[in-house]
């Protein structure tokens, strides 16, 4: 079972590797998410007005009082809004990281569709391999393009000036934010994977992920903090595992430290992903690969 | 000894649609067994039950001394398939195809590599396997995925169509290759095809399958037996006196006279005819013209189905249905 599933994804990378055109153009859309959205789009200058001006009968000391708290506003905001974060680029990374997860586990279908088409399924199905090895190839292969993608977009994060801070970059850190995001792709990549297997069309799969993509991203705690939104937005914002992936990932950039909330999130995280690995075996034993 | 071994197959799809019908036949270890039939017979079906890829609604499948609904992994591993549709990674090189295959069904990788380049050298493909299978012409892909088939040296070789849509000379080709294989390794052969030239020339024995039943099964020579003897026709100066001769013969069966020419219908033309012009001679009458004509498999095809196996490739089952079709439009 593992030596198969190793052998097929060794063949979907080295398909993926030979174009990096492919393994790049996915980079663009995390990376504009981080430049474009967060600098245009940030938050913390929103009160950072400077041409102020106040009536005759206004003390002097109000008045000033009143411009060095707007002066000081940027400041409140990330301290009080963003989790203490030191600018918002470092809270939106960790949800651009996981909306990169997203993203990429949404399409890891396309290649169970492809393969139908080309008759290459049919000769995986006649082989003597299980056929939970096929399923779970498509599984780690996208798993192993996403955690790629988005070890390269943490790199380029941090090199941007005015971007990613980290608190503190220790192995454990990082090690904890790659078994997290690992878990955030395991569980999507089961789940879109296992829609795709009875699909006979890729176009359904296109549609299939463009209509969860931009919801799950928005109803998460991706971009802003869940506190923002309407009562019932963040009830599925709350069982959306983005928010719990995201959450994690900007505590440990944010704090350097292993918090109770990190804990927790990595639990969520942890059930979420095994509990789509089981459904997800299940359906490829006894449902996606039937006539 | 039977290595497939098939009793009282049925597979009906839906509840209602008999795709095959309680189909029961026998391939012996070592035989070149052709699959016979027009489109929609039943034949894909069939080999699709027999490679594991379908359930059986009823009956027995054993291949190899494995059931295929028992154990269909150890069916998997005994038999090679060379699909009708192409089954290749284009984006992978023709070595890498064929190594990935090898791993598929835990060939060694050492073993895999000697035998891949043994296979690659035997279909003349050993200085392209490094390229990608993107760059293979219609031929090099079959021959690609003939050795694919080959690759964990199974039991059973099943050919799904496998000369469909290539030209004559690959035809050859692959005919060789698979008459080499079955004669030096005795290598079973399981094809099913359109090309009756191909069944005649290739199969020990046939079977042909029309509705979802076997109609008959029997070697190429002895089918076309069945439908009579060879046709000999010659046209020589007065055939009045010539056909009267002619009928004394023990091979003859029948004589017409069409025009200018006497059509007879004898059991063994080729002993026959020399008798016959012998006869002529000694009688002195002129022989002008003489051929000898052996029935096709086309014609057993023709006296089992009713069908020709040419009109079948359009998938129109009747002249009314192109009609149709074409008021349609």
């Amino acid at each position: 079972m593992i030596t198969e599933t190793y052998v097929l994804v060794k063949r979907e990378l080295e398909k993926w590797y030979k174009v990096p055109a492919l393994i790049f153009s996915a980079l663009i859309q995390p990376i504009v998410w981080i430049t474009l959205f967060g600098n245009s789009f940030n938050p913390t200058r929103l009160m950072s007005f400077e041409n102020l001006t106040f009536s005759e009968n206004m003390p002097p000391e109000v008045s000033a009082a009143i411009l060095e708290f707007f002066a000081n506003s940027s400041n409140l905001i990330l301290e009080q809004t963003f989790q203490g974060a030191p600018n918002y680029l470092t809270y939106l990374t960790g949800g651009v990281l996981s909306t990169l997860i997203l993203f990429s586990s949404a399409f890891s279908g396309t290649s169970v569709i492809w393969d139908r088409r080309f008759g290459f399924l049919d000769k995986l199905l006649v082989a003597p391999i299980p056929r939970s090895s096929i399923y779970y190839s498509k599984v780690f292969s996208t798993v192993t393009k996403a955690l790629i993608q988005s070890s390269l977009v943490f790199i380029i994060a941090l090199l941007i000036p005015g971007g990613l801070i980290v608190a503190k970059l220790s192995v454990s850190i990082i090690l904890l934010m790659f078994i997290s995001l690992f878990m955030l792709a395991t569980g999507f990549a089961c789940l879109f994977t296992a829609i795709a297997l009875r699909m006979r069309k890729w176009e359904t799969l296109i549609a299939v992920a463009n209509l969860v993509n931009l919801p799950l991203l928005f109803a998460s705690g991706a971009l802003f903090p869940i506190e923002f939104m309407p009562d019932w937005l963040q009830i599925v914002a709350r069982i959306n595992p983005i928010t719990y992936s995201a959450d994690l990932t900007r505590t440990l950039f944010i704090t350097g430290e292993i918090t109770s909330n990190v804990i927790f999130d990595f639990q969520v995280l942890f059930a979420f992903s095994a509990s789509l690995m089981i459904i997800g075996s299940f359906v490829a034993r006894y449902y996606g690969f039937k006539e | 000894m039977e290595i497939v071994n098939v009793k009282n197959l049925s597979k009906i799809f839906d509840k209602e649609i008999v795709a095959v019908d309680n189909v029961s036949f026998q391939v012996k270890k070592g035989e070149i067994f052709g699959f016979l039939g027009p489109n929609g017979a039943g034949k894909t079906t069939t080999i699709k039950i027999l490679t594991t890829l379908l359930q059986p609604t009823k009956g027995q499948v054993n291949i190899a001394s494995f059931d295929v609904v028992k154990n269909p992994d150890g069916v998997r591993s005994s038999i090679g398939i060379v699909p009708q549709a192409l089954t290749l990674d284009d984006d992978l090189k023709g070595m890498t195809n064929l190594l990935l295959s090898a791993k598929l069904y835990h060939v060694p990788d050492k073993i895999a590599k000697e035998r891949a380049n043994e296979l690659l050298e035997l279909v003349g493909l050993k200085d392209a396997a490094g390229r990608d299978v993107s760059t293979y012409s219609g031929g090099m892909r079959k021959r690609l995925e003939l050795i694919i088939g080959l690759i964990h040296n199974p039991k059973v070789l099943f050919l799904d169509e496998p000369t469909l849509g290539l030209d004559i000379q690959t035809r050859s080709v692959i005919w060789n290759y698979l008459k080499k294989l079955n004669k030096e390794n005795g290598l079973t052969i399981f094809i099913t095809t359109h090309y009756l030239e191909e069944a005649d020339l290739l199969c020990d024995r046939i079977a042909i399958i029309d509705q979802g039943k076997v109609l008959i099964e029997d070697t190429p020579s002895n089918l076309k037996q069945k439908l009579g003897g060879d046709i000999i026709e010659i046209s020589v100066d007065s055939h009045v006196k010539a056909k009267e001769l002619i009928s004394e013969l023990d091979y003859v069966e029948k004589i017409d006279v069409i025009g200018e020419k006497l059509r007879i219908k004898a059991e063994k033309g080729d002993e026959a005819l020399p008798l016959l012009l012998e006869l002529c001679k000694v009688n002195s009458i002129k022989v002008k013209t003489v051929s000898l004509s052996r029935p096709s498999l086309d014609e057993v095809f023709l006296e089992y189905t009713g069908k020709s196996m040419r009109d079948t490739g359009t998938g129109f089952s009747d002249n009314s249905a192109m009609q149709r079709l074409w008021k349609s439009r």
